[in-house]
């Protein structure tokens, strides 16, 4: 946590007032937070500067409309600065007399001219109220407890056992920076799990064993939990109906548990042996898509049923045991009509708003049939041949990741070994840039979220077809830390990517890219080093001042944005800013959605309730946070929009992404959904963006609900027909939930659009920071503007570099601008040609046609459907 | 373990209704009547056969109080400590009352029959790495450790007054677990206050001792209101924190991104000696109450 938050925290009568005393005459009781209304007293703000010049530019940035608090956490040399600048309320009369006759007919809102003062050169403003930020941290600060009361509900995943026997197991000297000694130690140190607790069980069974009935139950319940790991249902599920023996004889608090439990664990068991992990049927997607399909193998189901119905006889309150007795019924085809009345949650739930078309799945008639747990996921062009390549990771730390490689026939190979890529063991994400500028896009695999430190690989598009491990050449290979989440960014504007590393509970890294193949570690330096338990990354120049800033997003506390000052340092300014919520906060990134040319942000959040997620579809009150949707205000702050665009539903989103699948121009979102446990079984899904203006759920109407743990998302346009298929690599954290990946192909609409391909000469070469301005005409209404930027992408999946660009019906380019971040070259081209794939050189001026052959793939069709009306 | 010996319904030789039975119940009863009680153990006299509860109250027949019990089986109180969270038949028949059909309760909501299974693995995998906890009467192994205002804080010297300890971490996501038992030593804190300190003192363990240091352990223990004299929140390294709970059998474990641990809140006497040591949270304040004043009417 930062020291200036814990210093505002800690901002009691006697520190204010030593902040106070070199501004007043008196020492006042502090105001802040007091409710009273006092005669005279206003809430008053100051941003000290140490030049005159400083403090004219401040002044200007004031007038242009900038948040007063933002910039007093930026620029201000006075101690309030950590608080936006905010002094409290105060009479006048308790001011200096400098300031006191420079607040002189200053009304709420407006600023006092530049008074020179002891310190430097002062600036007051009156606030209207006390600035609304301060409300959140004080709720940030005292009831972390109610925000984040809610139950966890059962963790059957066996993941805590697992890590706590890799914990606990002798390892050799650097086991942390050799990837198979690790799958070497995971695999020892689960065998020596499950052979000491049967051997326990085994011995706690005989009589006068010396061991409770509670340590037998616990030792039971333990190796369910192990044996559930490795998806061995049925030794799991003996373990656990031995316990439930035991429990039912002596414990009866442990019934229902174990009960539920079982129920789960039943379920798992039935989708096993039926398939439904390989997509058969598809009997994993919901709502269901063939009603009445049910599973061939129905033994599984009815023990679920059972299981769970005896559960909630006792416990009829919990709305996932009541959502997973759905879903066995939804298995044995009985969904709704045999569900109980009064256990039922209704189709209508589920429904969606609009329907923009059927997506289907084809995943495995590409030859895209990767059975992976949770990881990563790329798709981008590496091997410069125009085709887009698919690179995906998974968390397995004995599963190497793979590369397919793009046949440009609608079908992928698999080129793992041949790209040097099968010693690459695990990784539970990915992300991409080109940064040592040689044309060719190169990977960076992160390890260790959630679980341990562990190697991170750098590795070299060799520009061949081949990959190159650099890691400890470039310097990248030193530090070893537990991290999911990165992003490449030149925050200096000298052309060489930058890279932002979020960790967990270790101090954040920024490494400054030297240009010459290695990195230099500035964390420090910048002011970025702050640690916290962080799960994401994003970047983009949200104040578009020309330097690019960062948003880290922490699970189990408040969320930090660092504004670039332009000189290789960061001011963190989250609090002014108005983002620093959710407090378990997941996957984030920027985006336009509102197409206004400023970045917002979306921060998904990560509650663990699949009770709440439950609650929040049929609109009953809910306790977890929602994900937050924030809209930049162009003033250096955001605005919470996220119930009014209708995102305030509780889900559970790990992998997400956006992309503008309808083509209209606004960028639509899927989220893939879960934890770690089996019964975290919720619907993934997609919201569409109605002209920057809501959100609507249409993953009912495009069949995309898969309900098995989503991680990397991409959209992209594999099929070179102007339409962006979803890309989602699912599975769960355990082996037992290794899964298909998806390749949701898009319905196809009849919008116009346009794809674009940067490249960069002094600027980074694949463009990352660049933006482009599309301005389109859509029949005889007025042009307006659509804005993206190179490199924005989700923190947990990878979209494409290549932007593609939906433009709405009958649609004509008036105008395309593209904005580099280097150069700050500005390029303008006028009548464009639409529906083409084109490439622009940093410095041309001309646009150059790329050839794509449009491809078939799976059973490849292009409906023609009418997008709903608007 | 426990063995469950089935009594008769009715003791033979206690079947007179008391007069307060029969106020209470009615005239018309002449049996022994039967109630389904749980409580927390304050006492356990296994010489006379008898069992200080702090009961939970019976809905439409008593109050929360505490009440002692004559146990007729006394087998029954081989597995009973002070601090014993238990559900038992509660038979009203003639002064006093007696127990039947004990048996401890332990916590299975999730995550504690998580870190239950957890610390099952430990001691099947590694038997010899967990030391046993300090029994009942035991004098505690002295430990220094960090308080919120900075100063080092030694179980020594607390000598002479009596010690309540718990555990608990700021990140603590569920009101249920740390939140809720050290929530339980502030209510003790207000039942005592005149003797807070001096008398009796409190402390919380932070058991996610890298993040709750500094500021951060100082608003921790702001958020109960606790006041440095009497109520020390403690800190230090993992492994001296480790080594602490490992007293008390208290565990934890990283589990994505939050601790998965064991619940326990520990009562020390005026001598140093371990007085009771509660498993979970199935307790009140009020009982954890009852259970400090027993052990403060100890002669010193």
């Amino acid at each position: 946590m930062s020291s200036d938050y814990r210093a505002l925290q800690l901002c009691n009568v006697l520190a204010c007032a030593v902040i106070l005393a070199l501004l007043l005459t008196s020492i006042p009781i502090p105001a802040v937070g007091q409710q009273t209304e006092t005669s005279g007293e206003l809430h008053l703000g100051i941003i000290v500067t140490r030049t005159a010049e400083q403090a004219d530019s401040v002044l200007k940035k004031l007038n242009a409309g900038w948040d007063f608090g933002v910039l007093a956490r930026e620029y201000s040399i006075d101690p309030s600065a950590a608080r936006g600048g905010y002094l409290g309320r105060l009479r006048p009369d308790q001011l200096r007399s400098e300031l006191r006759d420079a607040l002189n007919g200053v009304k709420a809102g407006q600023f006092s001219s530049i008074v020179s003062t002891s310190t430097g050169f002062a600036i007051l403003t009156v606030f209207a109220s006390e600035p609304a930020w301060l409300a959140v941290e004080r709720r940030l600060a005292d009831s972390l407890h109610e925000i984040g009361s809610v139950p966890a509900g059962l963790d059957l995943s066996g993941i805590s056992q697992a890590d706590a026997l890799f914990r606990a197991a002798q390892k050799p000297e650097n086991w942390s920076r050799d990837l198979s000694e690790i799958c070497e130690i995971r695999k020892g140190s689960y065998a020596a799990g499950v052979a000491g607790l049967q051997a326990r069980v085994a011995a706690a069974t005989k009589p006068d064993s010396g061991n409770t009935r509670l340590d037998l139950l616990r030792a039971q319940i333990a190796l369910g939990q192990l044996y559930t790991y490795m998806g061995e249902m049925p030794q799991a599920i003996q373990q656990f109906e031995a316990a439930l023996t035991v429990a039912q004889a002596g414990f009866p608090d442990g019934v229902p548990i174990l009960e539920e439990t079982l129920g789960d664990a039943w379920l798992q068991q039935a989708e096993m042996e039926n398939g439904a992990f390989h997509g058969k049927g598809d009997l994993d997607i919901f709502p269901p898509l063939h009603p009445g399909a049910h599973f061939d193998k129905p033994e599984g189901s009815q023990h679920a049923v059972e299981y769970l119905s005896k559960y909630l006889a006792t416990k009829p309150d919990n709305d996932q045991a009541k959502w997973l007795l759905n879903l066995a019924y939804f298995t044995l085809g009985k969904y709704p009509d045999g569900v109980p009345p009064a256990l039922l949650i209704p189709p209508a739930a589920f429904a969606s708003g609009q329907d923009i078309g059927r997506f289907k799945d084809i995943a495995h008639a590409t030859g895209l049939d990767a059975f992976f747990a949770a990881g990563g996921l790329v798709v981008d062009d590496f091997e410069n041949n125009g085709l887009l390549d698919v690179v995906i990771t998974s968390q397995d730390v004995c599963e190497p990741m793979r590369y397919f490689h793009n046949n440009g026939d609608g079908t992928f190979s698999d080129r793992s070994a041949q790209a040097g890529l099968s010693d690459q063991l695990g990784g539970l994400n990915i992300v991409a840039a080109d940064y040592n500028n040689d044309g060719c896009i190169d990977l960076l695999v992160l390890r260790g979220g959630w679980e341990f430190g562990m190697r991170k690989s750098l590795l070299r598009n060799n520009c061949n077809g081949t990959f190159t491990d650099v890691t400890d050449a470039s310097g990248l290979g030193r530090t070893v830390t537990q991290t999911q989440s990165a992003v490449w960014a030149d925050i200096d504007n000298d052309g060489n990517l930058d890279l932002f590393i979020a960790n967990e509970n270790t101090p954040a890294q920024l490494f400054r890219n030297r240009g010459d193949g290695t990195f230099e570690d500035i964390s420090h330096a910048a002011g970025v080093d702050r640690s916290a338990y962080s799960k994401a990354v994003a970047a983009a120049d949200y104040d578009n001042d020309g330097f690019i800033d960062f948003y880290v997003s922490n699970f189990n506390g408040a969320n930090f944005l660092y504004r670039n000052n332009g000189d290789r340092t960061f001011t963190e300014i989250a609090a002014q800013a108005g983002v620093r919520e959710p407090l378990f906060s997941f996957s984030s990134w920027f985006f336009d959605y509102d197409n206004d040319g400023w970045p917002d942000l979306l921060v998904t959040d990560y509650p663990w309730s699949v009770d709440d997620e439950m609650r929040s579809y049929l609109h009953q009150p809910a306790r977890s946070e929602t994900m937050k949707l924030y809209r930049n205000m162009h003033n250096g702050t955001f605005e919470d929009v996220t119930s009014q665009v209708g995102l305030d539903r509780v889900f559970m989103p790990m992998g997400t992404n956006f992309g503008d699948v309808d083509n209209d121009g606004f960028l639509d979102i899927y989220l893939g959904m879960g934890n770690p446990s089996l019964g975290s079984l919720t619907p993934h899904e997609l919201l569409r963006n109605e002209n920057g203006k809501r959100f609507v759920d249409i993953t009912a109407s495009s069949g995309t609900g898969e309900l098995h743990k989503g991680h990397g998302i991409a959209f992209a346009d594999l099929r070179h027909d102007g339409l962006l298929d979803i890309i989602s690599e699912n599975g769960g954290a355990i082996p037992a939930e290794k899964h298909v990946l998806r390749l949701f192909q898009n319905p196809g609409n009849r919008n116009d659009w346009t794809n674009v391909h940067l490249v960069g000469i002094k600027s980074n070469r694949i463009a990352i920071g660049a933006k482009i301005q599309v301005t389109v005409q859509n029949a005889a209404s007025a042009p307006r503007s659509i804005w993206r930027t190179v490199g924005e992408t989700s923190s947990f999946g990878g979209n494409p570099t290549e932007q593609h660009i939906g433009l709405g019906p009958d649609a004509k380019i008036v105008s395309l601008d593209v904005f580099w971040p280097a150069s700050g070259t500005h390029q303008h081209f006028a009548q464009v040609d639409k529906n083409t794939f084109i490439q622009i050189k940093e410095f041309d001026s001309s646009i150059t046609k790329l050839i794509r052959k449009p491809v078939r793939m799976g059973e490849n069709h292009v409906a023609d459907r009418a997008i709903p009306a608007d | 373990m426990l063995r469950i010996v089935q009594f008769p319904l009715i003791d033979p030789m206690r079947n007179t209704p008391t007069i307060a039975a029969l106020f209470l119940l009615g005239a018309t009863l002449a049996l022994a009547q039967e109630h389904a009680a749980r409580g927390l153990v304050l006492e356990v006299d296994r010489a006379h056969h008898r069992l200080v509860v702090s009961c939970d109250s019976v809905p439409g027949y008593m109050e929360a109080m505490d009440m002692p019990f004559d146990v007729p089986d006394a087998t029954q109180l081989n597995a009973l400590k002070p601090g014993s969270v238990i559900r038992f038949t509660m038979v009203e028949h003639g002064s006093n009352p007696s127990a039947k059909d004990i048996q401890p309760i332990a916590n299975f909501e999730p995550e504690p029959a998580a870190a239950g299974s957890l610390s099952a693995l430990n001691s099947a995998v590694n038997p010899s790495s967990t030391k046993p906890p300090v029994m009942i009467g035991e004098a505690v192994p002295n430990f220094t450790l960090t308080d919120q205002a900075g100063h080092n804080v030694s179980l020594s010297q607390f000598r002479g007054k009596v010690v309540a300890l718990t555990f608990g971490y700021s990140r603590c996501p569920n009101p249920n677990y740390c939140f809720r038992l050290s929530r339980n030593l502030a209510e003790v804190e207000r039942q005592f206050h005149d003797r807070a300190g001096s008398d009796l003192v409190l402390l919380t363990i932070a058991i996610d001792p890298e993040y709750d240091q500094g500021p951060t352990l100082a608003r921790y223990a702001q958020s109960f209101g606790a006041n440095a004299k009497s109520w020390h929140f403690l800190t230090g390294t993992v492994s001296q924190v480790h080594q602490v709970a490992g007293m008390f059998g208290m565990d934890f474990w990283n589990t994505e991104g939050l601790l998965t641990h064991t619940l326990h809140t520990v009562i020390i006497d005026r001598q140093g000696r371990l007085a009771a040591n509660i498993d979970g949270n199935q307790f009140s304040a009020r009982q954890l109450g009852d259970l400090v004043k027993v052990v403060m009417k100890r002669p010193a």
